[in-house]
């Protein structure tokens, strides 16, 4: 290895970083920059073809995955997330570039899509309803958004319940589920046909593996839908499935602990959360079964308009 | 003691939520969102449209919740305005009568 | 040029602009935290409707933290008027906290580090001791760190109470006890302003001008005050067009010893962002600058720290440094800033 070739590791050697590409995930566009083929590969199988990028749309979040420095590529490879103008994670192992993409776009949408009070939830759809399934610790929020989105319901989100406090609309960002441990067996056995990428084994969440959205749920990632319901789901293994309605109060003030931004955004959150809860019945839900837990859902009550 | 008058910090920036047993209000003057009981919810009501002496805010909150104006009445009120102030949602404001 | 400095500059520039200048602008909006003022400068001319939608909302939404951070204040001040009051210590409000209450058209959009207040010197230990009592602690638990901050600093240690989390920086003068400059602050004091239906005191007019200019010109490194330049040029704009501001401006630095980063202040919002400002103004205040060289050598430096970057060019390591070196240079004698310098080397040998 001569001199010149070590000192400027990053000039030579190196093939430059692919041209960017623009998927568009909801009301969001996010341009990606990566040399990475395999995470190139997995984006287009989970997102579809991009766009390239014109220059004409904005530009929401601009986003790059890099390699590591050289003599690291050697011996324990490495992807590095960045933005336009922050790295906010440390490196990670280079084969688990997609999850740490998916990580990194859900940091940016948090630290700055404050045009909506963002739930942290999944949200799911059927005949123009939607359907709010608040995150709590171990509520098996993510498996349960998967199992209704493989049976029926439209895709709106799994992480961000994106609530446009301007119209009291949820808006989709329907991207992909990331199942985690004992979730991806319980999601392969639910739905053979579901179409799940690769393991990623010892991630920092454990083993991750993705469903891929469904592509209705991307080609209707535009249509806004109204709250109907909101049930705050807990897993617990062998229970019998237990549904009890929530006073509005409670409700309100589990969701405003819920929310990513619910502080930040003042009297515009109040007012946000207010309206969300006065639109929506509100339950809690304890269930063992998945497949109990999806009838009793598609049995709640149909609102009356 | 009994001569001190209260008034709501900030009244024009107050937004309530009412349910069956709590009230919700959210303070736009320190950004906070406070849950309130029946008691503080209905003091502070009173305060946001005017300001009130101790006397006469208990004298009032006792008739609007059908309670008596009594000793027990009274330390409870002197609680919840403390707890009121506590929170930045009133404050004391110089007597204005001599 | 830079788009932001453009937009800055001329705001009314957005009206032509295709949807990549938007990027580029928002890139290094987003870099500088500087979206939600950038939307409130496009607003004040009342250019909102000419920006796409979906700019608009993006930039807007980057408002709620200064809004967030406002209310915290707030917050925070009705809770040290209530340890302070009782002992007769009044309270004046410095930079953001100011801005904020002054009604400043600067305050929009503006996010806040930490809250900045001054108590009069004569009153400094009993403040601590009331904050103390009142539940606020200091972090700075190293003893040197304390020592430093006491014998030669113009604050007390950095404070937060117990139960929150906003940082509180209580001044007794504007700059270190140290430094090359130090306005006294029984002056400043004289001259404060009581706000209307408010317990808080502000600076006059010119001395909060002139306390901004010195943070930046007299104790900062300058490097990446961007930010505090924004400041300065939106001062001067809104006060500049008060009776009579630029006379007392110039009579004031004189008065306090400001006039050299009065100089800077002006001449750098002038330079790199059009601030209007009177030219016989400029010229009075040319009469601080230092000799031809240095002043040469800052025109050469000073540009080149603050300008944005864009991202393939390299950062300017060697005036980011010389900058540093004089930042120093005038916080401290060189016998104290070398001694100072060594145990902060030491220590971190140690650690």
């Amino acid at each position: 290895m001569n001199n010149a070739f070590a000192r400027a590791p990053q000039r030579v050697g190196v093939r430059p970083p692919r041209a960017p590409a623009i998927y568009r995930h909801g009301p969001f566009t996010v341009r990606v920059t990566t040399p990475l083929r395999r995470l190139r590969a997995l984006l287009s199988w989970c997102y579809g073809d991009s766009e390239p990028d014109a220059g004409t749309v904005l530009v929401h979040f601009d986003l790059q995955v890099r390699q590591g420095p050289l003599l690291r590529r050697l011996f324990s490879p490495q992807a590095i997330f960045r933005t336009d103008t922050a790295t906010p994670f440390a490196p990670f192992p280079r084969s688990h570039a997609f999850p740490l993409l998916e990580w990194g776009l859900n940091w940016c949408v948090a630290t700055r899509a404050h045009q909506f009070l963002m739930l942290h939830a999944g949200v799911l759809e059927r005949d123009g309803y939607a359907l709010v399934l608040p995150a709590v610790p171990g509520s098996g929020k993510s498996t349960l958004t998967a199992a209704l989105a493989l049976r029926g319901w439209r895709l709106l989100s799994d992480e961000f319940g994106l609530l446009d406090w301007r119209t009291g609309l949820l808006m989709p960002l329907p991207r992909a589920i990331p199942l985690k441990n004992r979730s991806i067996r319980v999601i392969r056995d639910f739905a053979p046909e579901a179409e799940l990428g690769p393991v990623f084994p010892k991630t920092r969440k454990g083993d991750v593996a993705h469903l891929r959205p469904p592509a209705e749920s991307r080609r209707r990632q535009h249509e806004s839908a109204q709250p109907a319901w909101i049930v705050f789901p807990r897993y617990v293994r062998n229970s019998p499935l237990q549904l009890a309605g929530l006073h509005d109060s409670t409700a309100f003030t589990r969701l405003s602990q819920n929310a990513f931004n619910y502080r930040l955004l003042g009297a515009t959150g109040f007012d946000a959360l207010t309206q969300l809860v006065r639109s929506c019945r509100c339950w809690s839900a304890q269930f063992g079964d998945l497949n109990a837990m999806i009838t009793a859902i598609d049995h709640l009550p149909v609102p009356e308009m | 003691m009994g001569e001190a008058r209260w008034s709501a910090v900030g009244p024009m920036g107050l937004h309530w939520v009412s349910w069956s047993t709590t009230d919700a209000v959210f303070h736009a003057e320190t950004g906070e969102t406070h849950l309130l009981s029946e008691m503080p919810s209905l003091a502070l009501r009173l305060l946001q449209t005017e300001a009130l002496s101790t006397e006469d805010l208990c004298v009032r909150c006792a008739a609007a919740s059908g309670n008596t104006d009594d000793g027990p009445w009274r330390r409870k009120m002197l609680a919840v305005l403390n707890s009121l102030e506590d929170r930045e949602l009133i404050e004391r404001c110089p007597s204005t009568t001599a | 040029m830079s788009p932001l400095l453009h937009i800055i500059r001329d705001p009314s520039g957005v009206q032509a602009f295709s949807m990549d200048a938007w990027n580029r602008l928002l890139r290094e909006s987003r870099a500088h935290y500087l979206c939600a003022r950038l939307s409130c400068l496009i607003e004040d001319r009342g250019l909102a409707p000419t920006c796409p939608p979906e700019v608009w909302s993006d930039l807007t939404a980057q408002r709620f933290f200064a809004e967030h951070k406002q209310a915290q204040v707030r917050l925070e001040l009705r809770k040290l008027h209530k340890a302070l009051a009782p002992r007769g210590i009044p309270m004046l409000l410095l930079k953001g906290a100011a801005y904020a209450h002054a009604g400043l058209r600067v305050a929009c959009g503006r996010d806040f580090a930490d809250l900045d207040i001054m108590v009069p010197r004569a009153q400094l230990e009993a403040a601590e001791t009331a904050l103390e009592a009142g539940g606020w602690l200091t972090e700075t638990k190293h003893r040197y760190d304390q020592r430093y901050y006491r014998r030669w600093m113009h604050e007390l240690p950095p404070l937060h109470h117990r139960t929150r989390s906003f940082e509180v920086d209580v001044h007794h003068a504007l700059l270190p006890l140290t430094g090359r400059l130090r306005p006294d602050p029984t002056l400043l004091w004289a001259a404060s302003r009581r706000l209307p239906d408010s317990p808080y005191r502000v600076l006059c007019d010119e001395d909060m001008l002139l306390h901004s200019a010195a943070q930046v010109f007299q104790d900062s490194e300058i490097a990446g005050e961007l930010r505090a330049l924004l400041d300065l040029h939106q001062l001067m704009a809104e006060l500049g067009q008060r009776e009579g501001f630029w006379q007392r401006l110039l009579a004031r630095a004189q008065v306090l010893e400001l006039g050299r980063p009065l100089h800077y202040a002006l001449r750098y919002c002038h330079r790199m962002l059009g601030t209007p400002v009177p030219a016989g103004v400029l010229d009075a205040a040319a009469a601080h600058a230092p000799g031809a060289p240095v002043q040469r050598l800052m025109d050469l430096l000073v540009p080149r720290v603050l300008e944005p970057r864009s991202p393939g060019r390299p950062p300017a390591r060697m005036a980011v440094w010389l900058l540093f070196v004089r930042s120093h240079w005038l916080r401290m004698p060189p016998g104290l800033l070398a001694a100072h310098l060594l145990r902060k080397a030491f220590r971190t040998g140690k650690g």
